[in-house]
């Protein structure tokens, strides 16, 4: 079956949140109470009520026109889903679609899939909370209802946001690209193509992505082959065994080590705000 | 836009931004408060467009540009001339279109002029103007002498060259901040759609009104359309994005201090005692607006039926008669005076939406009552619980009555593109809210049963005879909208359109515009028919006033033959076999009036001799024929174009809260311009009870650029107390590199800005902890003299960390 995908166009985004409070009333998540923080992004960070969020980049340079770098962050729907390797409890899980899709009564809230995401993106609550493209209406909506898209698709006012065929839309982003630079936009590129087998959530963006506060070279940890190469056959019943302890306190260690990183990486790129589970 | 075009609505269509070769945004903010429109700007990028974004900040919407220029707010003028003197001296005109279309070609009385910062007629005594001078030269017949060559000096185009001279890119470097080059390169692109097949659009929105020049500011435009021949085309046009979903429906239907329904003069006891002096004065001869008396009596006929004779005068003494202007600030300045003992707030929140905060909060205590429908407790309705107030002191009775959603009534919104759309209730209103139109209807049956009951009654006829009917309680809005089409009295039959109304009483009209919506075929603003394949006209989708023409003065797209100039931007042509207009769009146009008939080349049809006017006679804008710059009330800086400080005719008020800032002062040394947030919804009293938008921009803030944040101690985030003469409030910073300094006259200038969504009451921090956080605290009570909106956008505070 044909992959489905997100295709982000940060060039015609406007940051108006339409998306994310789309997410919000069709997910049936909790509104919560934040404050202004020095930015245009709120609420601050994904979060067990919060699937997706605007993140804003404001840069300049004397004698440079100023950006407003805007970016749509939620699960990215990897190709080689780090989080699926790493959920013992067989929670998350790729559809033939390409979904990672979380099935919340079967999650134990380890918090793994948050350690393990390059994008640190699973926020884990009572479970796991993130994007999983709108299964409710992707799987089971009806086209003539107008259900069958994503809702944070079928609310961009500014066309922003595709969804579809993974192919056709890399295709489509590819021509975007070209047009961004014949219009003087030379670093213009389509993000997450091919990084991680593939994101099911691709951006074209005008400026490099660090400039978006995306990493440039997102990998798999090394770590997680090590512990599913040696471990996965036992799943779930070594967590209750030395060796699954010890691989445990590895991963929140990594955990730990990788929520460092980003917070580092943030100030670098500028970034007003980190994601942070 | 009337002055120049003949008509006040927005000539062309939001999906029609998608066809410009060139979008100017310039005093909008569509991203951010029309983000529908965001879409089209991107389509029309995608087929090779230029956007333009012209805005004292770097705004959601100039992410789209490739152009971004920053401006001075209330400097529009400068900039806008200077683009007309570009155009005239580098010849980037259409001339075809300007010497036949336009009223280049008029002689003006030689004893017009402009001089030290006046036109000619001024009388300082008076502070007015006489208009006298400000005509044209006339042969016997009454109408304008011409020269065709343009070359006559006393001709508009000539008088044009002379005026605009001044408006030089150093100027515009000198007074708006914008540096020459980046004029030079907005000029550049700009003016290349003075060509046939491309065409340039202008955006705008309340950056443009919102100022003691606002009328000025969209005329200074629509002069750089007609030169650019952009009037009447695909992707061209002047094109006011409305504020909210229905504003072009509310003033279709008579919203406006000055306009009975369908912008029919409101009369006035000194100059339309009677209706015979009405229809006189609204006559307006060899324009389609000869045909006024037909619409004004078939509305007099919509509203008291039977009553409204011939005899009678059609019931024209029933009408109100004002005798000085009644727009919103003048309705405060009264209320803050004591004149003022009851108010009826629909759907309204002027405690945060007007200017001069405390005022309005002072002259609501001064009110006996008042009576708020809305769907939520708004600022307003507990002006006397705001903080600093004391309840005990104030004894105004406050009644509020619940109000049904959109989602929970039936009824029609008119968008910015003059689409009627009808809509449906999706859900019963919950406890005892109820639908606008049936609180509406039960209101006027309790005063006719009110009126009947009082032998004692003054004057109880305009309301006892009434027609009211809207099917009752159970109110109807396909009823309304039948009214508003209107009838033939004799026959009950729904009329087909305008053409068919007459003076006689024999017909009614609610809104003569809207006469065609609901012929016999029924109510065509219920059609749903995207146009998939064209160029986004949409004939079948809704119904667009008047007529269903989607692109206003579409004539003008053709040649004097009635050939369209391009193919490329075809809408319209003379079928000359046929010998009618057709096309794909409706012709905006008498549909049978041969190009070699006399007005058959007169695309503008509401206006005399049908030309578009670069010159606006007779004190039709009574601050001036042409547009000239006058500094905002409050400024940093002397104007640069003369002794003449401000607008010579602004409205302003005299109570003891209307202050203002010294020109040039320490005391308040920072510009201030007011905006909206694409997260909430005018004054919040819907998004700000919501949880879900209140999350995403939970509170106002002041944008500061990072040099005066770093001068002053300011960190992004933090609190700081803004201060205008009139009031102060303490909100955060946000920091941000999108706002710079600028360099005015050789002084460096910072612009600051906040949205004015905020008030004291609702979901947000501010709203829970009861703290005033409103833009509007800062405003000041100045109006533009032709319309009287307020001066939001420009006017001077002071900064400090709190």
């Amino acid at each position: 079956m044909a992959r489905l995908a997100y295709l982000f166009d940060s060039s015609k985004c406007v940051g108006c949140h339409g998306c994310q409070i789309a997410c919000k009333q069709w997910n049936q998540e909790k509104a919560t109470r934040t404050t202004f923080n020095g930015s245009y992004q709120n609420p601050p960070a994904l979060s067990p009520d919060t699937r997706t969020i605007m993140r804003f980049y404001e840069n300049f340079e004397q004698d440079t026109i100023p950006q407003l770098n805007i970016l749509k962050v939620q699960c990215y729907h990897c190709g080689e889903p780090a989080c699926v390797k790493a959920c013992p409890s067989g929670a998350l899980s790729k559809t033939d679609k390409g979904i990672t899709a979380v099935d919340p009564s079967k999650c134990i809230a380890c918090g793994y899939c948050h350690s393990a995401c390059p994008f640190t993106v699973p926020a884990i609550g009572k479970h796991v909370n993130k994007c999983d493209m709108c299964l409710s209406r992707t799987e089971h909506g009806d086209d003539k209802q107008k259900t069958s898209t994503p809702a944070c698709v079928k609310t961009c006012p500014a066309g922003a946001l595709e969804f579809g065929d993974r192919d056709a839309l890399v295709a489509k982003a590819h021509k975007r690209v070209e047009w961004l630079k014949s219009r003087g936009h030379k670093d213009a590129n389509l993000y997450g193509e091919k990084v991680l087998g593939g994101l099911g959530v691709m951006s074209v963006l005008k400026y490099p992505p660090a400039s978006y506060g995306l990493p440039p070279n997102p990998t798999m940890p090394l770590e997680l082959f090590v512990w599913k190469d040696l471990f996965n056959p036992m799943g779930l019943l070594m967590l209750v065994g030395a060796v699954g302890a010890a691989a445990g306190h590895y991963l929140l260690a990594l955990r730990q080590s990788r929520d460092d990183h980003h917070h580092h990486g943030g100030d670098e790129s500028k970034g007003k705000e980190e994601m942070k589970g | 836009m009337s002055p120049s075009f003949g008509r006040g609505a927005m000539t062309n269509s939001i999906p029609d931004v998608a066809n410009a070769d060139v979008i100017m945004v310039c005093g909008g903010n569509p991203a951010e408060n029309h983000p529908g429109v965001a879409r089209f700007i991107n389509m029309a990028r995608e087929k090779g467009g230029i956007v333009i974004s012209v805005d004292p900040r770097y705004t959601r919407t100039s992410v789209l540009s490739d152009i971004y220029a920053p401006i001075r707010p209330g400097t529009d003028i400068v900039f806008f001339n200077a683009l007309v003197n570009y155009i005239l001296t580098n010849k980037k005109y259409f001339e075809p279109y300007v010497k036949n279309y336009t009223n280049a070609s008029y002689l003006l009385k030689p004893e017009f002029g402009f001089k030290d910062g006046y036109f000619s007629g001024w009388d300082d005594a008076k502070k007015k103007y006489d208009y006298a001078s400000w005509q044209y030269q006339t042969g016997p017949d009454g109408a304008p002498l011409t020269d065709p060559t343009l070359q006559n000096p006393d001709c508009v185009f000539q008088r044009m060259i002379k005026f605009y001279a001044r408006y030089t890119p150093a100027l515009v470097e000198k007074v708006t901040g914008m540096k020459q080059d980046l004029f030079l390169k907005i000029a550049a692109a700009y003016s290349a759609t003075g060509v046939p097949d491309k065409s340039g659009t202008l955006l705008y929105a309340m950056g443009l009104t919102q100022h003691t020049k606002g009328v000025q500011n969209i005329r200074a435009f629509a002069i750089v359309q007609l030169l650019l021949g952009n009037m009447g085309l695909p992707g061209g046009g002047v094109n006011a994005m409305r504020g909210e979903a229905n504003v072009q429906g509310s003033t279709d239907a008579g919203l406006l201090f000055g306009n009975l329904p369908g912008y029919l003069a409101a009369p006035s006891a000194a100059a339309h005692p009677n209706l015979k002096t009405y229809l006189e004065k609204i006559t307006v001869k060899n324009s389609f607006a000869e045909n006024s008396p037909k619409f004004a009596v078939s509305l007099l006929k919509a509203w008291w039926g039977d009553k409204a004779q011939p005899e009678n005068d059609f019931c024209f003494d029933y009408l109100p008669k004002f005798s000085r202007p009644h727009s919103f600030m003048d309705i405060f300045d009264d209320m803050y005076a004591g004149k003022i003992q009851g108010l009826l707030l629909w759907g309204m929140n002027p405690l945060v939406s007007g200017p001069n905060f405390e005022k309005t909060a002072q002259g609501l205590e001064k009110l006996d009552w008042m009576m708020g429908i809305d769907l939520f407790e708004s600022e307003t309705h507990r002006f006397w619980k705001r903080p600093g107030a004391n309840p005990k002191d104030i004894k105004t009775e406050v009644f509020l009555l619940p109000a049904a959603s959109m989602v929970e009534k039936d009824g029609s919104a008119t968008n910015t593109s003059r689409w009627l759309q009808m809509r449906y209730r999706s859900v019963d209103p919950i406890g005892d809210c109820k639908e606008d139109g049936a609180v509406m209807y039960m209101l006027v049956q309790e005063l006719k049963k009110l009126y009947a009951a009082d032998a004692n009654a003054v004057y109880p006829g305009p309301i006892l005879d009434l027609t009211w009917g809207y099917g009752g309680e159970h109110y109807n809005a396909d009823e309304v909208f039948k009214e508003m089409n209107g009838w033939d009295v004799k026959t009950k039959q729904q009329l087909p359109g305008f053409a068919t109304l007459k003076a006689d009483g024999s017909t009614t009209s609610g809104s003569w515009i809207y006469c065609g919506m609901y012929p016999p075929a029924g109510n065509l603003a219920k059609r749903r028919k995207p146009d998939k394949q064209g160029i986004g006209l949409n004939l079948e989708w809704g119904w667009a006033w008047p007529m269903n023409r989607r692109i206003l003065y579409n004539r003008a797209s053709c040649d004097l033959d009635g050939k369209p100039f391009s193919d490329k931007k075809y809408l319209v042509h003379w079928d000359a076999a046929g010998k009618k207009w057709t096309g794909i769009d409706v012709p905006d146009f008498i549909g049978t009036r041969a190009p070699s008939d006399p007005l058959g080349a007169a695309p503008f049809i509401m206006v005399p001799y049908g030309l578009g006017r670069l010159f606006a006679p007779g004190g039709m804008t009574s601050d001036g024929p042409f547009p000239e710059h006058y500094e905002p009330m409050e400024s940093p800086v002397k104007n640069a174009m003369g002794s003449v400080q401000n607008n010579p005719l602004a409205v302003t008020y005299k109570s003891d809260r209307d202050k203002w800032a010294k020109t040039g002062g320490d005391e308040f040394p920072y510009i201030c311009t007011t905006y909206r947030v694409a997260e909430h919804y005018q004054t919040g009293n819907i998004t700000r009870k919501l949880l879900t938008t209140t999350e995403a921009m939970p509170e106002t803030f002041l944008e500061i650029d990072p040099e005066l944040a770093k001068a002053k101690g300011i960190k992004n985030g933090e609190y700081v107390e803004v201060s205008s003469a009139r009031g102060k409030i303490k909100v955060k910073a946000f920091v941000t590199p999108r706002l710079q300094p600028m360099v005015i006259d050789g002084k460096k200038c910072h612009v600051v800005g906040i949205p004015w969504n905020y008030g004291f009451f609702g979901e947000d921090p501010a709203g829970l902890a009861n703290t005033v956080t409103s833009a509007n605290m800062l405003t000041p009570q100045a109006g533009d003299p032709n319309v009287r909106i307020p001066e939001y956008k420009a006017f001077m505070v002071n900064v400090r960390r709190a």
